[in-house]
This record gives C-alpha cells, sequence and structure tokens, in this order.
C-alpha cells in the first residue's frame, strides 16, 4: 500500500491524522518573501498547510540567492517578482495547496484587507517599519502574528497572540527613527540564521494553526555565530500603545502616494491608494510615447534622458536614482499621477 | 559593584567584537547606567535593543545588583 504525503507528519503523535486535516483547512498569510518568507513558505507548503497568501514588493536580485532558498539564477534573468517566483516553484512541490502570489507593498491603505481572512500572518519582513504596521493591523484585528526578524548572524522570534501576550512594540520599544539602526543591507546577514529562525516561525505557525498546548510564550533570541539560543520572558506593558491602550498610529498615518525609501536601492517607492481607479493600460501607452517603456507580465520599466522607474499595475512605481522622497513624488506626479 | 556583561550577537560591536565585559558601577546604577558605560543611547544606538536578566526583558531604569550578569540584546530588522 502506498502511504500518503504526509505519512511522516500523520504518524508524529502531536499533529496526526486529525491536525493534518485543521492544516489543510488552515490560511496562512506571509508577508515579505525574502530568506525568513521563502523558507517559511517551504516549510509551510511542505506540511500541507492549505492556502498561502505570499507578499512581497520586490524583485528577485543576483544577492539574493546567497540565503533566500527557492529562487534561481534563472527568476534573476527573467526579474521574477518574488511572491510569484515562490508560488511557482512552491506549485512545483506541492500542487495539492492553494497559493496566491500578491505583488504588493505593504503600507497602511491595504495592510488591514491583506490579513483579515487568514487564521496566522508571519513575519518575513526586511525593515521595521512595515513590522510595526502589520503589530497594529494584527492587535486590531485580533490576528496571530508570528514575528521573525535577523541581521548579521542573529535573530529573534516571538509569537503576538492578540489578548494574551506582550506585541512586537513591547518587546523592541518605540519603532525606532528611520536609518537608526542596522539592517542587512548595512551589516549583512548569514544564511544559517534566517533558516533557522524561519523554521521556528514555521513551527510556531503550525503550533498556532492545531492550537497546541506547546505554542511558544517567551521570546526567542538566537545567534548562528556566536552558538546560542535564549528563551526569555517579556512583560506585557500595559501603557503599550498598541496592545494596551489600542493607539494605531501608523495605520492612520495615511497620506497620498504613500512614499517609502527602499533600503540599500538608491531609490524611492510611491504607492498611491488604490481605489480601483488606476488606468495602467492608458498610462504605459502614454510613456511609450515618452521614453523606452517595457512591459512583461508583473510590471512595466520606463527610461529616457531623466527618469528611471518601475511601475505596478496597481499605480506602484519605484523611482530609482532620485536624492530624496519629494523628488520621487515630483517624478511620479509628471508621468503617473497625472 | 561589579556587573558582568554578555553581548548577544551582532550587538557585540558595541563592545570592540568581544562578548563579555566586566564593568565596575556604583551601587544603585540602572540599566541606563550600564548603557552610558558603552556608549549606548537607547532608541538611538545601532544595533542596541535591550537588556535581559535571569531570563527577562528588563527596562533599563530598572536597578541592577552586584555580581549580576545582565545580557545587551540587539534588535534585528531584517528578513
Amino acid at each position: 500500500m502506498q502511504v500518503g504525503r504526509y505519512h511522516r507528519q500523520e504518524i508524529f503523535y502531536p499533529i496526526g491524522s486529525e491536525g493534518q486535516q485543521k492544516l489543510k483547512g488552515a490560511r496562512v498569510c506571509i508577508i515579505g518573501i525574502g530568506a525568513l518568507g521563502a523558507s517559511v513558505a517551504n516549510m509551510l507548503a511542505q506540511a500541507g498547510v492549505g492556502y498561502l497568501r505570499l507578499i512581497d514588493r520586490d524583485i528577485v536580485e543576483l544577492t539574493n540567492l546567497q540565503r533566500q532558498v527557492l529562487f534561481t539564477e534563472d527568476d534573476v534573468k527573467q526579474q521574477l517578482p518574488k511572491a510569484e517566483a515562490a508560488r511557482m516553484h512552491i506549485s512545483q512541490m506541492n500542487s495539492e495547496i492553494e497559493i496566491e502570489a500578491k505583488i504588493v507593498d505593504v503600507n497602511p491603505y491595504n495592510i488591514e484587507k491583506l490579513i483579515t481572512d487568514v487564521d496566522v500572518v508571519v513575519d518575513g519582513l526586511d525593515n521595521l517599519e512595515t513590522r510595526y504596521l502589520l503589530n497594529e493591523a494584527c492587535d486590531k484585528h485580533g490576528i496571530r502574528y508570528v514575528y521573525g526578524g535577523v541581521v548579521g548572524s542573529g535573530g529573534m522570534m516571538m509569537n503576538v497572540l492578540p489578548g494574551e501576550t506582550p506585541c512586537l512594540e513591547c518587546l523592541l520599544g518605540p519603532l525606532p527613527e528611520e536609518g537608526s539602526y542596522d539592517t542587512c543591507d548595512t551589516v549583512g546577514v548569514i544564511s544559517p540564521i534566517t533558516n533557522i529562525v524561519a523554521s521556528y516561525e514555521a513551527a510556531e505557525t503550525m503550533k498556532l494553526l492545531l492550537d497546541s498546548e506547546s505554542v511558544c510564550r517567551q521570546a526567542i533570541s538566537m545567534d548562528a555565530w556566536d552558538s546560542y539560543t535564549e528563551f526569555f520572558d517579556v512583560d506585557k506593558d500595559p501603557e503599550c500603545p498598541v496592545c494596551g491602550k489600542h493607539q494605531y498610529t501608523l495605520l492612520e498615518r495615511r497620506q497620498k502616494n504613500y512614499t517609502a525609501s527602499l533600503c540599500g536601492h538608491d531609490a524611492y517607492q510611491i504607492t498611491p491608494e488604490d481605489d480601483g481607479t488606476f488606468d495602467y493600460d492608458g498610462i504605459v501607452a502614454a510613456l511609450e510615447t515618452e521614453g523606452e517603456a517595457k512591459r512583461n507580465r508583473f510590471f512595466t520599466t520606463f527610461k529616457n534622458d531623466e527618469v528611471d522607474f518601475k511601475l505596478f499595475p496597481d499605480g506602484r512605481a519605484i523611482i530609482n536614482g532620485v536624492k530624496d522622497g519629494e523628488a520621487a513624488r515630483q517624478v511620479f506626479a509628471k508621468y503617473i499621477d497625472r | 559593584m561589579k556587573i558582568k556583561i554578555l553581548f548577544n550577537g551582532p550587538v557585540r560591536q558595541l563592545n570592540g567584537w568581544k562578548n563579555v565585559a566586566t564593568i565596575e558601577l556604583p551601587d544603585g546604577a540602572t540599566g541606563y547606567d550600564l548603557c552610558d558605560y558603552f556608549n549606548i543611547i537607547p532608541g538611538k544606538t545601532r544595533l542596541y535593543g535591550f537588556l535581559i536578566r535571569d531570563g527577562k526583558k528588563i527596562k533599563e531604569e530598572e536597578e541592577l545588583h552586584d555580581g549580576e550578569t545582565i545580557k545587551v540584546n540587539g534588535k534585528t530588522s531584517g528578513g
């Protein structure tokens, strides 16, 4: 008799065949499909989680291949968006589950819509600003959030269970000013730590989906180079603006044409409010008369003597080679938001 | 009083890349004094996240005690 795909997992007592059915019916959103997110997505797909929403705004680049499992040199050549490349590769490994790729920037406009129909949200993000935004959105909607982060050879992980455990802001304090902390772009990161943190995130997600008593309620700090793993307690802060007072500053900070610096890319991203009226075809047609516009399935690249940018169907644009956000907004106004 | 400091991971950069330090602080010193010793400004210094004592995150205003071990933890922003 041929045993099924999940046999080894079903004979693992804490899961069993009943748990396997629960995983099949579960819905998970992974935000950020880089080193952490791609590994987590891979493991949850292997485990048979029935629905995965993979969200990422970026294109696969050569420097990603040092640590981001799933991606190939061919993905780099094809300039595939990470979410789509991950969906494609994971589908080849497990065609029995549903995978939705979202090539979007997560921001105050869209985050609530992206996370409110799933059981657990997993953090694969590459910056603290969006993590703090996610922390607020998850607290507001009572959605369980698995935080994970890495830099250098170190990493951290903590489950955030709204109403029960401390939140990300209880752990890390107020959001530091942009540029006041190191990132993978400034001090690097090594592959082993991303896989260690991703493994904890995937295991905790599975336990949360199964309502396991083994769900970790401590934070974990670890370092792959210094060879340590430490579990520690964090107090839930009654004065915490997010989980204590339910004040959602970032979520409510909506601005016309949301602008973000893309760390390490010498570029700014502008995301307009998506009200469904953006005329992508019309804008691309206009761009074709104003310079070199190359369109593929996922985005259009545009270049002329003065500007260089990528435009996505939802109206988001990545403006390259501009000195600040204001200069990026001027390009956006002239060529896109017209 | 003497305090042993362990630097977790990349944050050891704040201690010349060494993992361990033993420092002398006056009685009644707090986590802020420890931070001062290493020129750490909480919320401003790159890499610095928070302090851990006996398996628990503590606030910088908490008093430290002779002979104890404090861990300096970083913040992890990447993914």
